[in-house]
């Protein structure tokens, strides 16, 4: 006799042990509710370890927010609210037809079926296309995961490591002032929310220049008057982002008067009182930084590529499952009395789904 | 091999089950061992490696407890040596405490119990034909092998390039010389084999998590008929234990493990204060894994001395329910109680004062089980055969590490014994005096059923002996120097320490020459013991109802599961020299 196992496709196993076995019951098995809810069993529990392990990070992340918040409200703009969005609703959709894959596999409807894990694998392919746009765009911007990363202060890391000659971290993006990242994504989609510079965060300590004759923002001379007050909060929707070679010195016609729906109360409120936009929000720029914060920011890009990177290869995998149950679907191999596989990889990809339904708020949507 | 009538043995047709067909020959060759799926024979697999790890980590800690035994060590002495000669000799004194420490809680300790025995026994005492998932049990013990030869990897770069420095541009610097928590700022700028080091644990830290997956699947799933939970033997209870451990502490190893590799590869700046991070966070992610770590190590070592002494005391285990709810206890306690490995660091008063008091309420559960297993002695009809021996020794040497535990829970002294040697005697009575000790306890006692042969009592008493004889002396004393002022990790030290080292390090020794001892005794029973009995101890958990060793499909029919401590059902038999079913 060969080793019979678990895996209920090898049917290799004699019934060398008297009574008859289903040919997808294992030999260790008494009946086929028992291996399914053993299997089922098992994949919590294996889930059960995925969420401590991302727990960690969601713990770390925790921790840099509270202890620098003004980072995260000032970094977390840089991410593409926009395109979180979209895979939001993709990772969502292929959710909802993994779930339908599981029922359609229950009630033995092969087309079916296959229809829905290949969109199910499509929705996924789909998410990674869109990371791999904002990835991308990132890197374009100097925003690299690790040393690399435009706000990661080569000198001053040399310098505390002590690390000089070919020991040294070398920049490669160094060109990129931070300005122009602030300016790139800032003026970008015209969602330019850090206007009123004249605000201050006492608590911090922090007292901005009253003269910002040395910023360089996007922004109309009209704004420097404490007195306009309805130009010190913009909603440009309407403006068109700068052009690569205008970042520098691009000025953004701002319309003096706010959005239509916004509250002309909020509009009016004095500046200095309203360290917040419209929408409630902490604005930042990095001169406003207290000084020991400007050499942290880069901790939030850290935490955010570490965490939607393992993210992705949560993804991927849950996509290669994906593929392995589409490919024994086509197969066949699936029917009313034997379905557990897609049931098993489909708990694994609601867990990738739940995952990300965390990540896109914390990161994107920080208020 | 055995006329003792069990119950399937009857049933079982003649082809596929004579009395010479068990899993140890029923196939051959290399491929019949390392793809199989018969939780017995990975069971002996993992047996084979985490010895030979024991070995390998032995080593470590007999090279370093000479070295500190050698007149070099005493700081006296240190006039006499070139510094560039003196500064080599403390390297690679670091790389060796390192190296063993690494290698016997990664690939010893953890896996130890739950690998090696567990995967033999809990199948066999749940009456199933495997695990609940025998694939997943194999993928697991490869996982473990990769794991185990990238930190091999680690140990022989380190080799090579002390050997040939001019490697060194090329695969860069190995060894190991952080301590076997890779604590930040240090593990940063060590020039060893850190991100291979941390890989070779993460990629362990997944052997483990599918064993606990399989071994939670296994108890809900196959208990068979007549076995309730509060009917399943006291070991499976301790694995249960230590499966939801593995479960829900492995994973935070795992992420922080991949941070430390992410911080070192690319400086992201976590936890490197240097680059605004914080060192004190890796420290809270560690321990929230490495100290319910500490009862995956121990749960288990709990379970074996559970089903040992009621074995040998011919008794049945007073105090069932409270064992058995005292590992699930101490299971959940050990996840609150992280924090008291970092009293000195910088925690808040206020932590610090919950933390300590959490630690002493783990001591509650731990006493309970003690008090039980003396309580299961008393008035029993005790044996005293050489895991009897170790049963015994282990009560001892766990009270000892265990109430210690409470001087280095305890805030005030804490503070006086922090990072000295009398931490070091703390951990070592409870991860070698208890561990070690019910690991070898409880390969004595399975022994029989493993190999089918008997092994040698005579030598197996003296080598017990000695184990307990030079591990006291080599660790005892520890505490005393702690007491005194040694501080751990130091490659030297002022004369007054001197006496306490030599007597450390000749304990060592006696303690190594008992353990290649009853290495002896196995292979000498291997060769030459005497064909085993089915249940040569009258014990009544279902795996001493097969013969020794199992047949390769354990039970042709699921047996009926009674109360697994009713010793009476069973009778000696002079003429086989074992149990034999009472009413037969």
């Amino acid at each position: 006799m060969t080793d019979t196992t678990a895996n209920p496709n090898d049917t290799a196993h004699n019934s060398d042990h008297g009574h008859a076995h289903d040919p997808h019951v294992a030999h260790h098995f008494e009946t086929k509710h028992q291996q399914n809810t053993s299997a089922k069993l098992g994949m919590w529990a294996f889930l059960s370890t995925e969420i401590l392990m991302f727990g960690g990070l969601f713990c770390g992340y925790a921790i840099y927010r509270a202890n620098h918040t003004d980072i995260f409200m000032y970094a977390h703009k840089m991410l593409d609210m926009k395109l979180g969005a979209i895979n939001t609703v993709i990772l969502l959709t292929s959710s909802m037809t993994m779930a339908w894959a599981v029922r359609a596999a229950q009630l033995g409807q092969q087309q079916l079926l296959k229809l829905l894990l290949a969109i199910t694998l499509l929705g996924g392919f789909g998410f990674l296309g869109v990371k791999y746009v904002e990835y991308t765009s990132k890197f374009h911007s100097g925003l690299y995961p690790g040393a690399r990363n435009a706000y990661f202060d080569v000198e001053q890391a040399n310098k505390s490591l002590g690390l000089s000659g070919e020991y040294a971290i070398t920049p490669t993006m160094k060109h990129w002032h931070i300005k122009n990242i602030e300016n790139h994504y800032f003026g970008k989609y015209g969602v330019h929310w850090q206007v009123p510079r004249q605000y201050q965060i006492p608590e911090l300590g922090y007292h901005p220049p009253h003269h910002a004759e040395h910023d360089t923002h996007a922004v109309t001379p009209a704004e420097h008057h404490a007195d306009d007050q309805a130009g010190e909060v913009r909603e440009s929707l309407t403006v068109e982002a700068p052009k690569p070679g205008e970042l520098e010195h691009s000025t953004i016609a701002v319309p003096d008067n706010g959005p239509a729906g916004v509250n002309p109360q909020i509009l009016k409120a004095p500046a200095s009182d309203k360290p917040e936009d419209h929408a409630g929000h902490h604005i930042l720029t990095y001169d406003q930084l207290p000084e020991l914060e400007k050499p942290r920011v880069h901790h939030f890009f850290q935490i955010y590529y570490l965490m939607t990177g393992l993210h992705v290869l949560h993804v991927l995998i849950g996509m290669s499952l994906i593929a392995w149950i589409f490919v024994r679907a086509c197969k066949g191999h699936f029917s009313k009395a034997y379905n557990v596989p897609v049931d098993i990889v489909g708990l694994y990809w609601h867990l990738v789904d739940l995952i990300w339904i965390f990540l896109f708020p914390l990161l994107y949507l920080i208020h | 091999m055995t006329s003792i009538p069990t119950p399937h043995a009857n049933k079982l047709p003649e082809s596929q089950h004579n009395s010479s067909d068990n899993y140890l020959n029923h196939s051959k060759g290399f491929m019949s061992w390392a793809f199989t799926v018969d939780h017995k024979r990975i069971g002996i697999m993992y047996g084979i490696s985490i010895c030979a790890f024991l070995l390998l980590g032995g080593i470590f800690a007999l090279i370093l407890r000479t070295m500190l035994a050698l007149p070099i060590a005493n700081i006296d002495n240190h006039a006499n040596y070139d510094p560039a000669y003196l500064k080599h000799w403390m390297d690679i004194y670091n790389h060796m405490f390192t190296l063993h420490g690494a290698v016997m809680v990664f690939l010893f300790i953890i896996p130890g119990i739950p690998a090696v025995l567990g995967n033999f026994v809990l199948p066999l005492m749940l009456g199933a034909k495997d695990v609940a998932f025998p694939k997943l049990n194999l993928a697991s013990f490869h996982i473990f092998v990769i794991g185990s030869l990238i930190l091999a990897w680690v140990l022989l770069k380190g080799v090579l390039v002390a050997m040939f420095p001019g490697l060194s541009p090329y695969i860069g610097y190995g060894g190991l010389e952080t301590g076997w928590t890779f604590y930040t700022p240090y593990s940063m700028d060590s020039n060893s084999a850190v991100v291979e080091a941390t890989f070779g644990a993460f990629v362990l830290g997944f052997s483990s998590i599918l064993t606990g997956v399989n071994f939670i699947a296994s108890m809900h799933m196959l208990r068979p008929k007549g076995m309730n939970w509060f009917r399943m033997p006291l070991f499976l209870w301790a694995l249960y234990g230590t499966a939801i451990i593995q479960l829900l502490a492995t994973p935070v190893l795992a992420i922080t493990l991949l941070l430390l590799i992410a911080e070192r590869a690319f400086r992201v700046g976590i936890f490197d204060p240097n680059l605004d991070g914080d060192p004190i966070l890796y420290q809270h992610f560690f321990w929230f894994y490495s100290h319910p770590a500490v009862y995956i190590m121990v749960l288990p070592a709990m379970g074996v001395i559970s089903e040992l002494v009621t074995a040998h005391s011919r008794k049945h285990i007073f105090g069932y329910s409270f064992i058995a709810y005292s590992s699930i206890a101490i299971a959940l306690l050990g996840f609150f109680v992280w924090g008291h490995h970092m009293f000195t660091s910088g925690q808040s008063a206020m932590a610090n004062a919950v933390f300590s008091l959490l630690t002493f309420s783990v001591s509650i559960p731990s006493a309970i089980k003690v008090f039980n297993w003396l309580s299961t002695m008393y008035r029993g009809e005790i044996h005293l055969r050489t895991p009897m021996l170790y049963v015994l020794s282990f009560i001892l040497l766990f009270a000892i590490g265990g109430l210690t535990g409470l001087f280095l829970g305890a805030l005030a002294t804490d503070i006086h014994l922090h990072d000295t040697y009398f931490i070091v005697a703390h951990f070592h009575y409870v991860m070698m005096g208890s561990v070690l000790i019910a690991f070898l306890g409880g390969m004595y006692h399975w022994w029989p059923k493993m190999t089918g042969k008997m092994y040698s009592e005579k030598v197996g008493k003296i080598a017990c002996a000695m184990v307990f004889v030079g591990f006291n002396l080599t660790f005892f004393i520890q505490f005393i120097a702690g007491s005194q002022g040694m501080p751990r990790r130091y490659a030297s030290y002022v004369d007054d320490y001197m006496i306490y080292h030599h007597i450390s390090t000749g304990g060592a020794f006696v303690l190594g020459t008992g353990l290649f001892l009853v290495l002896f005794n196995w292979i000498h029973s291997l060769l030459k013991g005497a064909p085993a009995p089915a249940n040569p101890w009258g014990a009544n958990t279902l795996e001493w109802q097969c013969s020794s060793p199992p047949p390769h499909d354990n039970f042709a029919d699921t047996p009926v599961a009674g109360d697994p401590y009713d010793m009476t059902e069973w009778q000696y038999d002079e003429s086989i020299k074992g149990y034999v079913k009472a009413n037969d």
